[in-house]
Order: structure tokens, then sequence, then C-alpha cells
């Protein structure tokens, strides 16, 4: 057993196998981890995303190739938060790409449906490029909540209170280096930290220290935290093989990119229109439809729920849905179970002004 | 207002909006590639300060109301300005 899981397995988090590899699930007290992470700070071991690294003269093309994202305006330390598709555009993953250097990448995103990441970066055959799997060799911890910025500034660095959204740096600490990138999809700051595995101990260490309020936690609480900023989640969004455009995840896409993987598809679609679209619903205080429910106007059934759950910041349930395009539109009232009289109604998002919008770095 | 007025008001709001998007910011994007819920700033769209400023200006001028400097909810996204939007009345109307 390695160092990082004995001190969050110490603090009651469960690990699992999953996706080929462990993942750190969350505690028993799910609660407390949300609110750690919508009021303070949550720092989770994120083993369970795959790191990858793309380096050599072929790097830009192949993740050009590869991914949804402008690559080529990358520049050094900047990230990009890209999409991996099929030829018919079905979601692989969702995914950041860090620009370490000239020709040289990080991806990092969720490993899910047994995709191996590093083999399907392999599989574009570019042979001025090297795909190498890093989850061997780096940790991988987040940061999360209102006061992520100061756990990880007084940590790491006064230099990491500058590091803006979508942008890494790479920190000496100990005579190590340690990778951060400022990403996060739970509405909150948010810091990715990857060091190698002989060091992240260390690391886990030193974000306690300085922030002994800090809570450890888990992967689980994350779909609650999605949902309610209506934060794409592969593992719960896209059930049915739904599109990049149906999911609404237009501004990871690079309209203006002339080739890259399920590019003929999406434009198709495009052109056509979707059909169908993610939608955020509220519901009234007490209840929320289930997961796979269908949703009915006037009789008529109109779409299906694929994430849902009672928010306890918004205090009622809320739930992301896909519904017939005439009317996926904030304001549109739907039942469910047909011939009820349980109405949930469509309405933007995030569900939740988070606790990050109000705080400001000092 | 039944739903397919609901939605037919809305859908107007939003294409109203993004065209206003595009051509304040002279942004390089068709309708159908922006998506209403997603952010405007941070990870999304990434808007910066003076996009912000510039799309401001042309949403009132747009709409002929004024927006508050200091409402950074409504900002959020296209669909949380729609939302502001109808809100007020000579909007709404």
């Amino acid at each position: 057993m390695d160092a990082i899981r004995e001190f969050f397995e110490a603090r009651g988090i469960l690990y699992v196998e999953r996706d080929g590899g462990l993942a750190a699930v969350g505690s028993a007290n799910g609660l407390g981890e949300y609110d750690a992470i919508r009021s303070d700070i949550g720092v989770t071991d994120r083993r369970d995303l795959a790191r990858v690294r793309v380096e050599g003269d072929g790097a830009l093309r192949l993740l050009e190739r590869a991914s949804t994202g402008n690559i080529h305006d990358l520049r050094e330390d900047g990230v990009r938060a890209v999409l991996f598709l099929s030829d018919e555009q079905r979601i692989l993953t969702t995914a950041y790409v860090w620009c370490l250097g000239p020709d040289e990448y990080l991806v990092l995103g969720p490993k899910r449906d047994g995709l191996d990441l590093t083999a399907h970066l392999s599989s574009f055959g570019e042979h001025d490029a090297s795909v190498t799997n890093c989850d061997a060799a780096l940790a991988c911890l987040s940061i999360e909540g209102p006061y992520a910025w100061r756990a990880a500034r007084d940590a790491l660095g006064d230099e990491i209170a500058g590091l803006r959204v979508l942008r890494g740096m790479r920190v000496a600490l100990g005579g190590n280096s340690v990778l951060v990138l400022r990403v996060g999809a739970t509405g909150e700051y948010g810091y990715a930290c990857l060091c190698p595995w002989t060091h992240a101990a260390g690391l886990v260490e030193r974000l306690f220290n300085v922030a002994p309020s800090a809570a450890s936690c888990g992967t689980a609480i994350q779909n609650l935290l999605h949902l309610e900023v209506k934060s794409f989640n592969r593992d719960m969004d896209a059930p049915r093989g739904e599109t990049p455009l149906e999911a609404g995840l237009h501004w990871m896409i690079d309209f203006r990119k002339e080739a890259y993987v399920g590019r003929p598809a999406l434009e198709r679609q495009k052109r056509d229109g979707v059909r169908k679209k993610l939608v955020g619903l509220c519901f009234p205080e007490g209840i929320v439809a289930a997961i796979g429910d269908v949703l009915y106007a006037d009789g008529t059934p109109v779409g299906y729920v694929v994430n849902s759950g009672m928010s306890p910041r918004a205090g009622h349930g809320i739930a992301v849905a896909y519904v017939d395009d005439e009317l996926a539109w904030v304001g549109v009232r739907l039942t469910w179970p047909a011939g009820s009289d349980a109405c949930a109604t469509i309405r933007s998002a995030p569900f939740v002004e988070t606790e990050s919008t109000r705080v400001r770095m000092t | 207002m039944s739903n397919a007025a609901v939605a037919k008001r809305r859908r107007v709001l939003i294409d109203r909006l993004k065209g206003v998007l595009i051509e304040s910011l002279q942004l390089p994007l068709a309708p159908e590639e922006i998506s209403e819920d997603a952010p405007l700033f941070g990870i999304g769209m990434a808007l910066d300060s003076i996009d912000a400023l510039q799309f401001v200006v042309a949403v009132e001028e747009a709409f002929s109301c004024s927006l508050p400097s200091d409402g950074i909810w409504i900002y959020r996204s296209l669909n949380t300005l729609a939302d502001h939007l109808e809100s007020l009345p000579a909007v709404a109307a």
C-alpha cells in the first residue's frame, strides 16, 4: 500500500478497484466532504485520473487530430479543456491538455468505460510523438473549495496566488517539482497537483499542516458537486451516447479546426440541428425525479433524466435531463411520471451560487 | 403561458443575445456553435474582462436597458443574462 492511500484511509476514505486501478471513493461522511468543498477546503487523491505525457515533434499534430480543442494556439503553461470523441462523435472522455513546453504536453482525464487513454493516443500511430502513461510516476491530488487558493499558496508558495484558471505552473518544493494546474468543475477554486509518488505523502502532509481545517474527500461526492453547477459529468451525462452538441459542450470544440476524430459526424449534426439538449431542472421542495425517469409535456414523453439529487445548498431537488429541442428552454414545465401533477421547471445553470464566486483571493 | 410559448419566447431572446455576443466581440462563431448554458468566463468560453465590458455595453444598447455592474451571477452564461433581461418590464414586454 502506498503512503498516500495510507494517509487517506486513516482519515476514513475508502478505496475501490475501478477502471483498471484504484479510486479513492469517499468516506461515510459524504455530507462532510460536500461541506468542505463548498465552504472550506477539500483534498482528494485523484489517482482515478489518467496522466499521459505526449511529447516529440509530432505531439501537437497528434493532439490536434485526437481532440476537439485548439491545441495549436496553446502556449506554454496554457491548459485547454477538450473532448476525445469516437468517429461517430461519441464522447470517449473529457480531458485537460497542458502545454508543458515546446512539443511537450500532459493530458489529464478521467478513466471511463475501460478507455485506456495512453493506448488511445498511441493508436494514432504518430511516429514523431511518444505517448507515456505517467500513472505510476505521478501522484495527483486535487485541492478544491473557496479557500483552496489559500492552502495551495501556503503549501506551495506565493506565486500560486497568481495562477489563473486554465493555467499551469511548476513549483519547486523541497528539491522536487510539483506540477500545478488551476482547473476544476465544481464551481469552486480548484487545483490539481502532480508530483512523484515518492514525494506525494510529504505534499499531502504539508497541505494539511498549512490548512488544518481541510477535509479528506473522495471522488463520489464529485457527482453532486458537478450536478449543482451543471458541469458535464462523463460518468452520468451521456448514458445513451449523447453527442457534444446535445450535451452543450460547444465551448470545448474548436469549430474552425479542419480535422479531428468525430468532426464529420459533429458537423453534420451541427448543420442538421440537434433534436435534444441537456438542460437543468429544479423540483418542488422535497421531491426529485430519479435517474432514468421519463419527462412529459402535455402527456407526451419529451425527455429523460440522466442525473439527479437533492442539493444541500439549493435546498431542493435538481436534475439534468435531455429534452426535445423544441421544449429544451428555460421556463418550460415538465411532468413525471406520466399523468401526475408533479412538475419540474427547466432553469439556467448553475443551480447554486458557489462560495468561490464571493470569495476573493487576498 | 403554454410551454410552446415559453420556449419560443426564450429561443428568440437567446438567439438575439447570441447575435449581440458574436457581433460585439467579433467572435469567429456561428450561433449554433454557442451553448446558452456555457459559462462565459473562466472554464467555458473564457471571455476576459475587456470582452465583458464590450458585451455589456452592446447588450444595454440592444435592449435599451441598464445592467448592474455588481451582479456577477447575471453574467455567468447567456441563460442567466436572459433570466435577468426577462425580469425587466421593458424587455419582457
